[in-house]
């Protein structure tokens, strides 16, 4: 009997050790960010036909972006009501699977509820594709599907803030 | 017809300033000039003004302390500075963010570590980044004897960046293509440079209002 009462509470302990491991949503950290091509780039955007489309575009190697990260999941929370939908796509190399496996516990870290997207391509390809030349970059679509503000930091004199994200959706409201 | 034909020209003449000076820069094209700038600090403990740069060839490159890119293509930044250092090649590399990591004292930590073989100098005017576009790190602008612009961009056609585990990844595997060095070697040569732009890749540099 004893012996049955110290398999009893070693299996409790084991389940308590367990229980502190597993993510608090309960979701795979890895599950965060949806794969995407260049060629899947506009079908992705054409889900959310109807809506104004903000799309944060960002790496775990951009510092810029990690910091005002947690403002665009605040401006998303701010704007859900009114019809406006959050997207993020990451550009981090496909290969670097720890940059992914970064990337994906910052989503989670932050707690940005909105979906996630990682463009599969090679990151060169992506921006030239995208024409980016550096990010962050915040692209804002109106309900047309149609890209109505691309807010970037490509001049010295006109980088974009986050009060620039707020005025573009209010002038599409 | 007179009064629509001219707003429809004022709006083109608008709508161009709003666009691309050089293919990948919003300042600066080929062709244009050297920014001057004067007595910025270098990491030695000098100062360095434009008009102590009177090479055959001057290169001027943004770099962040902080930036995996940066810390990536610094190797190749330090060969680049060898391969030219018997030359009339003069090589600059400039920071210009505000971050704590990124600024003077930050710099003097990196220059030693990464072995930089060149001026080190920090813009914190903003001004010199600002006259050249230079909105990524690292970013490269050639100069030529006339401190014309022949030119700006990558330094070669494989960026490679650090991983979280320290080690440096290319994006392109090997580098075939060495577009600074090459730009270099035409202008000592009086030639032209064959690729003159290429898109920049690196981290962005922030700009304060």
């Amino acid at each position: 009997m004893l012996a049955g009462l110290c398999a009893m509470m070693l299996t409790a302990c084991q389940e308590s050790e367990n229980a502190d491991t597993i993510p608090a949503t309960g979701e795979p950290v890895m599950d965060r960010m949806a794969s995407v091509t260049l060629s899947d780039w506009p079908s992705v955007r054409n889900r959310y036909r109807g809506k104004i489309l903000v799309a944060d575009l960002w790496a775990s190697w951009c510092i810029s972006c990690i910091e005002r990260f947690p403002a665009m999941v605040e401006l998303s929370r701010r704007y859900r009501e009114q019809g406006v939908q959050f997207i993020s796509l990451n550009l981090d190399d496909p290969t670097d699977a720890e940059a992914l496996q970064w990337s994906n516990e910052f989503l989670q870290k932050v707690n940005a509820d909105f979906p996630h997207y990682h463009m599969h391509e090679n990151l060169m390809r992506s921006f030239e594709a995208l024409n980016l030349l550096g990010i962050p970059v915040v692209l804002v679509f109106d309900g047309e599907g149609k890209e109505r503000f691309r807010l970037t930091g490509d001049n010295p004199n006109r980088q974009f803030g986050d009060k620039d994200v707020e005025h573009a959706i209010q002038s599409l409201l | 017809m007179w009064p629509k034909f001219f707003a429809l020209i004022t709006i083109a003449c608008l709508s161009s300033s709003y666009g691309y000076a050089g293919k990948y820069n919003s300042i600066l094209s080929i062709g244009d000039p050297m920014p001057t700038f004067e007595r910025l600090p270098s990491v030695s403990g000098e100062t360095l003004s434009s008009s102590d740069l009177t090479s055959e060839v001057v290169v001027l490159v943004s770099l962040a302390n902080h930036c995996p890119w940066v810390r990536g293509m610094d190797p190749q930044l330090v060969s680049l500075a060898n391969q030219f250092k018997d030359r009339d090649v003069t090589i600059v590399g400039f920071g210009v963010n505000h971050r704590e990591d990124d600024r003077l004292s930050a710099m003097k930590k990196h220059a030693q570590e990464q072995g930089y073989n060149f001026p080190y100098v920090y813009d914190e005017s903003q001004e010199l980044g600002r006259k050249l576009g230079a909105t990524r790190t690292p970013e490269y602008f050639v100069f030529n004897r006339e401190g014309k612009l022949v030119y700006m961009g990558l330094i070669t056609n494989s960026p490679a960046k650090v991983t979280f585990g320290g080690s440096i990844k290319h994006i392109n595997g090997k580098p075939t293509e060495f577009y600074v060095s090459d730009a270099i070697e035409a202008t000592l040569a009086g030639k032209p440079v064959a690729v003159a732009e290429t898109r920049a890749h690196g981290c962005s540099v922030k700009y304060e209002n």
